[in-house]
């Protein structure tokens, strides 16, 4: 008894001496400097097996289970596209275009998504985009509270692998070919070169925008195309869609793009089932006072402050969308915001689907 | 007792009996119905007390007066007669009293020249619904003013949870029940500015649901209807126009411009009030300014959403067209 103690001592003593030992060797070794860091070297097999096993296990184990919407959307894979044509292409290619070399030699290289997609699952291709990953230079999604978004990008993520260049080119470049303005006509419009190149891909005055989810901005507001840009560019509105481009926008370029949107007539009415419009409008015109909800036409109408947007011809999806991010509180930080997010939740399922179609199907003009 | 102590107990007296006067105090009724509650407090107190000192004395007799009285105090009957016999009497004519006293059973009902007002209890205002001799009905908000001498019949509901409707000046207090109409009846004696309070906790600011009750001769009050019910004066273009632009119509009335709201409070004449949200605040242009900037600390949780983006210019423009609402 008295021996098996004395064992049971020595052993524990022995163990922490190893420890101890351990963690001073790797404090000299970190600080010795023999290990190579260089990217160009890569890893060794072991230190490989090591990490992807860790960040495959990481995943599996916080990706969560909520169910995902559905995925074969065209809207969600349209916009997911063009999103990743800007913010993932210059790392991970796409098809019909090569990874580029400078982001090649990153260690681990960003693969090249295609053959990866297939190994994960829905809800973890969402964390992963939404995440970021540790140590691998992948990095988080920077709208917060902007699930919608990161799933548009998985929607299109699970499509990649069976995508050819000619498709992707179609989804992701949007209406960028469209219509190019010479120089002549920049001049005469006030069209920013910018504006041909990323605006124009998804926000184009005389085409359907790629996706439903991407809002119409012809014939809004200027005051209210500022605000909206200047809030994206502060981090102030939440989105890994629009905050990247907004943040290299600078305020000449904003006021151009601002007054050349402005300066568009508003979109055309979309087909909408008459019922729902019917049911829209009277939500529109009169509200429902029983809910404490005020008529939409009180702030969008024709007489409304310039600094609040108009609906006319923005599609079903987009309505819908933007009213679930209100009443999920992702649109609260602005004080505008603040406003329509306590509007948002007095309405019910019914009524955002009945508004949504007024506006699409003609209202509001 | 020393000279400060009887000091700060003649302070705190004072002080308490303050508390007693003023236009939301139950002791300073001018209404019948009020009147008559308060002749039967003040028996029920005097009478309470002279009771009290008796029992204090029969208390103090057994335990330290003559032996005679303590023997007379052990007898049976002296508990028979005052202990049983004596509360079921009294409490049972005060019960009947009472009765004939506040006319139980009885109502104003009768009055065919009635002034009917509907007044709704919501979180934390009240709309209140006046019906003229004509039938027609206009609304207003968060104060009543009724003509002396005439009885009002007022018809209480509520729009969300329980409030009660309590105006001490001139009648008890009535509960505002959601799906029911209780009406209470009321007559004013005299002209006069009374307070009311909402008496049931209905949330967060239920401290904050107060009104005003003004009694008008009533000459005065058929001027003050013909005022209350006619529209909006103009005022101020730049600020209607901005208060229709910031969407302020969507959920209040001005009647005779766009404004057709009813979600919150009709302000037609919002600046003619005694004060303003209800009775939260004083009446004047700081207090709209005031209200426009910070509602949500004044009232947390009110129904009304933040306006924070509005410049202190807008606010100010805002603040004259409505402090011209007369």
């Amino acid at each position: 008894m008295v021996l098996s103690r004395r064992i049971f001592l020595k052993g524990v003593l022995i163990l922490a001496g190893l420890a101890l030992a351990g963690a001073v060797g790797a404090v000299l070794f970190a600080y010795s400097g023999l290990y190579n860091v260089a990217a160009s070297r890569g890893h060794p097999l072991w230190l490989n097996w090591f990490l992807e096993t860790g960040m495959r296990r990481s995943v599996q184990f916080h990706s969560g289970d909520a169910p995902p919407p559905d995925l074969s959307d065209p809207a969600l894979i349209a916009l997911g596209a063009a999103h990743f044509q800007g913010g993932c292409a210059p790392c991970h290619g796409a098809p019909g275009q090569p990874i580029n070399p400078v982001y090649e030699h990153m260690l681990p290289s960003p693969p090249s998504l295609s053959g990866h997609v297939p190994r994960w699952e829905d809800r973890e291709l969402f964390w992963i985009v939404e995440h970021g990953l540790q140590y691998a230079g992948m990095p988080a999604w920077s709208g917060e509270n902007r699930q919608d978004e990161v799933w548009a990008v998985a929607a299109f993520l699970r499509r990649l692998p069976e995508m050819d260049a000619k498709t992707y080119q179609a989804l992701a470049r949007g209406n960028a070919e469209i219509e190019r303005a010479s120089a002549a006509q920049f001049v005469n419009t006030g069209r920013s070169a910018l504006h041909l190149t990323a605006c124009a891909r998804c926000h184009e005055h005389d085409a359907a925008p790629p996706s439903g989810l991407v809002p119409r901005l012809a014939g809004q507001p200027q005051t209210y195309l500022k605000r909206a840009l200047n809030e994206y560019r502060e981090d102030k509105r939440q989105s890994g869609i629009m905050e990247p481009v907004a943040a290299s926008l600078d305020e000449s370029q904003i006021a151009k793009l601002a007054d050349y949107y402005a300066s568009l007539p508003t979109p055309p009415a979309n087909n909408a089932p008459p019922g729902k419009v019917f049911a829209g409008k009277r939500i529109a015109l009169e509200g429902d006072p029983k809910r404490g909800l005020p008529p939409c036409e009180s702030c969008h109408g024709a007489a409304a402050l310039a600094d609040y947007p108009r609906l006319a011809g923005q599609s079903v999806e987009y309505i819908v969308s933007q009213l679930e991010l209100w009443r999920r509180g992702g649109r609260a930080q602005t004080p505008q915001g603040d406003l329509m997010a306590e509007i948002a939740e007095r309405m019910s399922d019914e009524q955002i689907d009945a508004v949504a179609n007024y506006y699409a199907g003609g209202g509001g003009r | 007792m020393s000279a400060p102590v009887s000091k700060a107990v003649f302070a705190v007296a004072v002080f308490a009996l303050v508390g007693c006067e003023g236009p939301q105090s139950a002791f300073s009724g001018t209404a019948p119905e009020s009147s008559r509650v308060i002749f039967l407090t003040w028996v029920m107190i005097i009478g309470g007390t002279i009771i009290l000192a008796v029992v204090c004395g029969a208390i103090a007799a057994a335990i330290s007066g003559p032996a005679s009285w303590k023997r007379a105090l052990r007898n049976e009957r002296v508990i028979l007669y005052g202990g049983i016999a004596f509360p079921v009497i009294v409490l049972t004519l005060l019960l009947f009293y009472g009765f004939v006293l506040l006319r139980a059973g009885d109502s104003l009902v009768s009055d065919e020249n009635a002034l009917r007002v509907a007044v709704v209890g919501e979180q934390w205002w009240w709309r209140v619904i006046y019906e003229t001799r004509g039938g027609e009905t206009f609304e207003t908000a968060n104060e009543l003013r009724i003509p002396v001498g005439r009885t009002v019949a007022i018809e209480l509901t509520s729009a969300d949870v329980i409030h009660s409707f309590w105006v001490p000046a001139y009648a008890g207090k009535l509960d505002m029940i959601p799906g029911r109409t209780n009406t209470l009846h009321i007559k004013a004696k005299h002209p006069g500015l009374a307070r009311g309070q909402c008496a049931e906790y209905c949330g967060g600011a239920h401290a904050l649901m107060s009104f005003f009750v003004e009694a008008l001769p009533e000459d005065e009050f058929e001027q003050w209807i013909e005022k209350e019910k006619s529209p909006a004066l103009r005022n101020n273009e730049a600020g209607a126009r901005l208060f229709h632009a910031v969407g302020c119509g969507g959920c209040h009335t001005v009647r005779g411009t766009s404004a057709k709201g009813v979600i919150g409070p009709d302000l037609t004449h919002v600046a003619s009030r005694h004060s303003l949200a209800a009775a939260a605040l004083d009446n004047d242009e700081a207090a709209f300014q005031r209200w426009l900037r910070m509602h949500q600390k004044i009232k947390p949780d009110n129904r009304m959403p933040g306006f924070d983006f509005l410049s202190d210019e807008e606010i100010a423009e805002l603040a004259s067209y409505l402090g011209g609402l007369e």
